[in-house]
């Protein structure tokens, strides 16, 4: 078989070819769900409402580098905003008289920049005094970062109302203000030369302060602040119910900085999570189709980059670093240990947790702090809280709440902190999760019924298997027997057996009686046998129950349960087992515990540089393999 | 000629292996979340809600540990970045055992793992955990290698114990460190 020119010209074009196509590429632009903190996202209107279709596009917020996403399909969004967390982008379209919420496809399918409408309209609500109002023509949508509410603002058609938006549902969230007020009007002044129309919102992730860029048709731009209570809208300081309406106060005129002169027809306004504030220009911007950074305070505006592509650029959003979560469990807590371990401690629904950023850093919720979220404990007894800003936060549980029992204390601190804080790595101090921030509490203010560890405690020898590591709770004096627990491996997937061991030593002078050991194993793991090196051991179930008539002083037992983890048991698991011992002279249960770990290795902590380089050079060490054997091949072929 | 042909084929499969590889071995963009800070109830030893922090002088450590957990069959360290992470399930501050501490060596980008300088640890050097201005002093009394599947290191312990891990000796050919760095100190009161 021999090779003709041709045909190994046509291999070496097939693997560069090859591995053009098939080498894994890098988007610049993520697909939904990955929040991209470089970017900011925008719309151009493209053509204008019933002209061209909208273009979403995307701007690296630090080198103005444009990023063209895709097709809307269709033509009326004006404006838009990126959720918490950092990963979708909701706009909304205003098409045969009715203004619907929607989602912007991020390279997902069926394409990218795609408008997948939610629900079947934003609607119409109403207000006590002002009456009823569609919630259609909106040009301005932004989510707090802070509450994760997302609100909305209609142009002048016939006024600019703010409303809140379900983003799950896409329909208006009734009473936003309060019984009767499903919006409130912003007034914008009301005096000649004062703006008539709101053409974006951002809300400020740090302060929560909602500013607002209003003009006149399209020019004396200006940033005027709506004097709104993010978390308690009802009881916001500008809002007036004898009137509807809820008041602004003027910040500052738009001012272009390398030119020092107004800025008309920024028609886009939005916030990076750190409170960097963006903005866009529309078609008839001076100038036109650019991104701004903009300060609110001073209106002063400098030039992230223009749009090179499109026109018309009414919507920008650019919260896309992502979230932070902080979550936990109310626990009624049975032997008041200060821990969540259940059983025997169980979950608590209905109780009020409260969410605080701790403006002030000292871990306790104060007057300085702000209330950001509330909600209540679920069936379960767990919270969870989402913000997309960084910082220090605190939460609580309401001791008022009438869901807890009369005479309960808390066993746990009212004040689980959390920081979520720039660890070196860019942008770490978003997308990170606090679990665990548990609120547990007992009824009446007896001693706990499980002391903690006593130093003292005469450590628990090893167990036959070799591995030591009891671990040891409860409350012990000398005449108590000490009771110890490992498990034998302590790590085991499923199908591996696992010896459970149990020791009991009376380090004491005197002989102790009754001894009791009961311990229930995990459903995960199915016992086998169990054996005892004196005494009755015996077992129904899971549950293990050891007798004992007498513990001489210095004697030591030793209980094994055999066990196999149970092939339907599906890693990741922490099995977690503890048994309780009582005898005679000391009732009070004391508690051993040991832990099964569903690992098979160390954890692999090496990325490498040469991680990115290997395919490259693999590549590259192919083709001149192929190569060098083509000219070879060639070589032969033309000797005489 | 079968020579020729020989070398045609085995640099198409380089190139075969190569985008196999890639393709296997792709990741989701998105960093894993970063748990912050456990906080630990019951804690007598380090008083204060301060987060703790893990201080190795002669290895230039000096960051805070976040709580990293089990992912298959081992822990995540995707979201870990430039932070110690204490594998869940070992032992903690509250109760005398094995705490296991994790940390890269190295980065995706390049960069210099949080544990890159761990190689330089000896014996009897002083290791700490800091809790505010509370501290944990530990001494180095081990410096082993192991294979990743050695999951000895972790086993508990009665005493109080300090093990850090990091990955070593990484094999180009696999993509992958073919060891473990372990340093084992005991707690010194």
């Amino acid at each position: 078989m021999v090779f003709s020119k041709r045909t190994s010209i046509s291999l070496l074009i097939i693997a560069l070819f090859t591995a053009i196509i098939v080498a894994p590429d890098s988007p610049s632009v993520h697909a939904q769900g990955v929040p991209n903190p470089l970017i900011c996202y925008a719309v151009a209107d493209n053509g204008g409402f019933g002209g061209g279709d909208d273009r979403l596009v995307a701007m690296d917020r630090t080198t103005g580098a444009f990023i063209d996403v895709g097709n809307t399909l269709t033509s009326a969004i004006e404006t838009m905003s990126v959720d918490v967390q950092g990963d979708t982008v909701y706009a909304v379209n205003h098409t045969g008289g009715i203004g619907r919420l929607g989602t912007l496809n991020l390279l997902g399918t069926p394409s990218p920049g795609l408008f997948v409408p939610i629900g079947s309209g934003i609607g119409t609500g109403s207000n006590a005094v002002l009456g009823s109002h569609p919630f259609n023509d909106v040009d301005s949508l932004s989510f707090d970062a802070l509450t994760g509410k997302l609100w909305g603002i209609t142009q002048n058609s016939p006024r600019n109302v703010i409303f809140q938006i379900n983003p799950t549902t896409g329909a208006f969230i009734p009473d936003a203000f309060g019984p009767g007020f499903d919006y409130a009007e912003v007034a914008l002044g009301g005096q000649p030369g004062d703006p008539d129309d709101v053409d974006d919102l951002a809300i400020d992730p740090i302060s929560g302060r909602f500013f607002i860029i209003a003009s006149a048709q399209n020019v004396n731009d200006q940033i005027r602040e709506i004097n709104i209570n993010g978390f308690n809208p009802a009881a916001s300081p500008g809002f007036n119910p004898a009137t509807g309406q809820i008041s602004s106060t003027f910040m500052s005129n738009l001012i272009d900085t390398a030119t020092n002169t107004p800025i008309q027809d920024m028609e886009g306004f939005s916030t990076f999570n750190n409170g960097t504030f963006y903005g866009t220009t529309g078609a008839i911007g001076t100038p036109p189709n650019r991104m701004w950074q903009i300060n609110p305070l001073t209106g002063t505006a400098t030039t992230v980059g223009d749009f090179p592509q499109y026109d018309d650029y009414e919507a920008v959003g650019c919260l896309t670093a992502g979230s932070n979560v902080k979550s936990g469990t109310v626990f009624f807590d049975q032997n008041s240990n200060g821990i969540f371990d259940e059983p025997p401690d169980t979950r608590v629904p209905n109780i009020t947790v409260r969410f605080y950023v701790d403006n002030n850093n000292n871990n306790v919720v104060d007057g300085a702090d702000m209330l950001i979220q509330e909600m209540s404990s679920d069936a379960s007894g767990n919270y969870v809280f989402e913000t997309a800003r960084a910082g220090a936060f605190v939460v609580e549980v309401d001791l008022t709440d009438p869901d807890f029992p009369p005479g309960f204390t808390l066993t746990t601190s009212n004040d689980q902190e959390a920081d979520f804080v720039n660890t070196g790595a860019l942008f770490s101090e978003w997308g990170n999760s606090h679990p665990n921030n548990n609120f547990g509490y007992r009824l009446g203010t007896a001693p706990p019924t499980v002391p903690p560890p006593n130093p003292n405690t005469t450590p628990v020898p090893p167990g036959p298997g070799g591995t030591p590591g009891a671990t040891q709770v409860g409350a012990l004096t000398l005449a108590d027997p000490v009771i110890g627990k490992l498990a034998d491996p302590p790590f085991a997937l499923p199908g591996d057996p696992v010896n459970w061991v149990i020791t009991i030593r009376n380090p004491g002078s005197t002989a102790v009686t009754g001894i009791v050991v009961n311990d229930t194993l995990p459903a995960q793991v199915e016992i086998t046998g169990v054996t005892s090196s004196s005494g009755s051991a015996t077992f129904t179930g899971q549950s293990i129950t050891f007798i004992q008539a007498a513990l001489g002083p210095g004697e030591t037992i030793t209980i094994t349960v055999q066990t196999r983890v149970r092939a339907s048991a599906v890693p990741p698991y922490t099995l977690r087992n503890r048994a309780s011992l009582t005898n005679a002279e000391n009732p009070t249960p004391r508690y051993a515990e040991a832990i099964v770990i569903s690992a098979e290795t160390l954890p692999d902590t090496g990325d490498s540089r040469w991680s990115l380089w290997r395919t490259p050079l693999l590549i590259l060490i192919g083709i001149a393999s192929a190569l060098a054997a083509w000219i070879v091949g060639r070589r032969r072929v033309s000797a005489p | 000629m079968t020579t020729v042909i020989l070398g045609i084929i085995l640099g198409l499969a380089v190139v075969a292996y190569a985008y196999w590889n890639a393709a296997t071995q792709a990741n989701p963009a998105a960093p894993a979340a970063l748990s912050s800070t456990p906080t630990i109830p019951g804690v007598t030893a380090i008083p204060g809600p301060e987060p703790i922090k893990l201080l190795v002088p002669t290895a230039n450590i000096d960051t805070p540990i976040v709580e990293i957990y089990l992912s298959g069959t081992s822990w995540d360290v995707s979201g870990l970045g430039m932070n110690a992470g204490h594998l869940h399930g070992t032992a903690w501050i509250e109760a005398p055992g094995n705490i296991v501490l994790a940390g890269h060596v190295e980065m995706g980008d390049g960069q210099r793992g949080v544990f890159a300088r761990l190689t330089d640890v000896q014996i009897n050097d002083s290791v700490f955990l800091y809790q505010g201005t509370a501290r944990r002093r530990y001494v180095v009394t081990r410096v082993q290698t192991v294979a990743p599947e050695d999951l000895s290191v972790l086993y508990p312990t009665e005493s109080d114990r300090l093990t850090l891990i990091t990955c070593l000796s990484y094999d180009f050919v696999q993509d992958a460190y073919q060891e473990r760095l372990v340093v084992i100190a005991d707690r010194v009161r």
